[in-house]
């Protein structure tokens, strides 16, 4: 007993006298964090922010089949959250006591929601597009060859499986409408008042894909099979 | 070999070609011995490579949509 009553006043003295420590993972810092470690943590954190931006600016600049309105909204957003991220750097770094350090450190992670929202953004609308624009007219296509194949060999038997296709292909298109203006749509208080906004959409683009998917092995099967 | 020999053996080559042009002699499968069946092994071929395409294009939409996931993973670490 007197052990561990030793070992807790230990562990007490211990913790009372370990330096502030400001984690990126925590949007508040500790109260007893200096100005400085909040703007050092600040600057990283914004830091960490802006070459993510970058990374999917150059992306989106790759990306061939995004639909050119989409891209436009894009770049504007990462344009708009890079000088706004920049623009608080700045504030932060003039912080002239801890409180407004600790707003200022705050705001990265209110404020922005780069992480939450603006990359999830990028990355799902240039990944419903490209589905959009290159897997689903390849797959349309594919199915209008192996019907005339069917036709032409007179194998009605694959009647039903070339149906599940189609609707493999139709289920696709109903999950992808329309995914790509919902998900530029979300703003920073869409996330606050329902953080998994954007985790519900990714989701049906992964209903979308998988979808697609069936119907590569569906051809596939169709295929084979009129050799 | 007489110069009107050579004359109907010049002839039936110039027609087999003609023919041949024309398409009539269809060609044929060395393997299975008779005629290409239809639908021809080309649109096959078409089918695969329009399935490599959309596959390779899902594998880019799965890719942005783990690094939507992973981005969105790391609001709460950073």
């Amino acid at each position: 007993m007197s052990t561990m009553i030793v070992a807790a006043a230990l562990a007490a003295i211990l913790t009372a006298g370990a330096p502030a420590a400001v984690t990126d993972g925590d949007p508040t810092p500790p109260a007893r964090a200096t100005v400085g470690e909040i703007q050092q943590q600040g600057d990283l954190a914004i830091e960490r922010r802006l070459t993510a931006l970058d990374a999917a600016e150059l992306r989106l600049g790759n990306a061939q089949s995004l639909d050119e309105g989409h891209r436009s909204s894009l770049e504007a957003t990462i344009t708009d959250t890079r000088s706004g991220l920049e623009s608080l750097r700045s504030e932060l770094d003039g912080a002239p006591d801890a409180a407004s350090a600790r707003d200022d450190y705050r705001s990265i992670f209110s404020d922005y929601r780069v992480y939450a929202v603006v990359l999830p953004q990028s990355y799902v609308v240039a990944g419903a597009d490209r589905a959009e624009a290159v897997t689903i007219p390849r797959l349309q296509a594919a199915a209008e060859a192996l019907e005339a194949a069917i036709d032409a060999q007179g194998r009605d038997d694959l009647a039903d499986d070339l149906a599940d296709l189609r609707s493999e292909i139709q289920k696709a298109q109903d999950d992808l409408d329309g995914l790509a203006d919902r998900a530029l749509a979300v703003a920073v208080d869409d996330f606050d008042a329902d953080p998994a906004v954007m985790q519900d959409i990714t989701l049906t683009a992964r209903d979308a894909v998988l979808s697609l998917r069936s119907a590569v092995v569906d051809a596939r099967t169709l295929a084979d099979e009129l050799r | 070999m007489s110069a009107a020999r050579i004359a109907t053996a010049a002839a039936m080559l110039v027609a087999a070609v003609a023919l041949a042009g024309c398409g009539r002699l269809a060609p044929v499968d060395p393997g299975a011995g008779a005629p290409a069946a239809d639908p021809s092994p080309t649109s096959l071929a078409d089918v695969d490579e329009l399935l490599g395409e959309a596959a390779g294009s899902l594998d880019d939409t799965e890719r942005l949509l783990d690094d939507a996931d992973d981005a969105a993973g790391q609001e709460t670490q950073r």
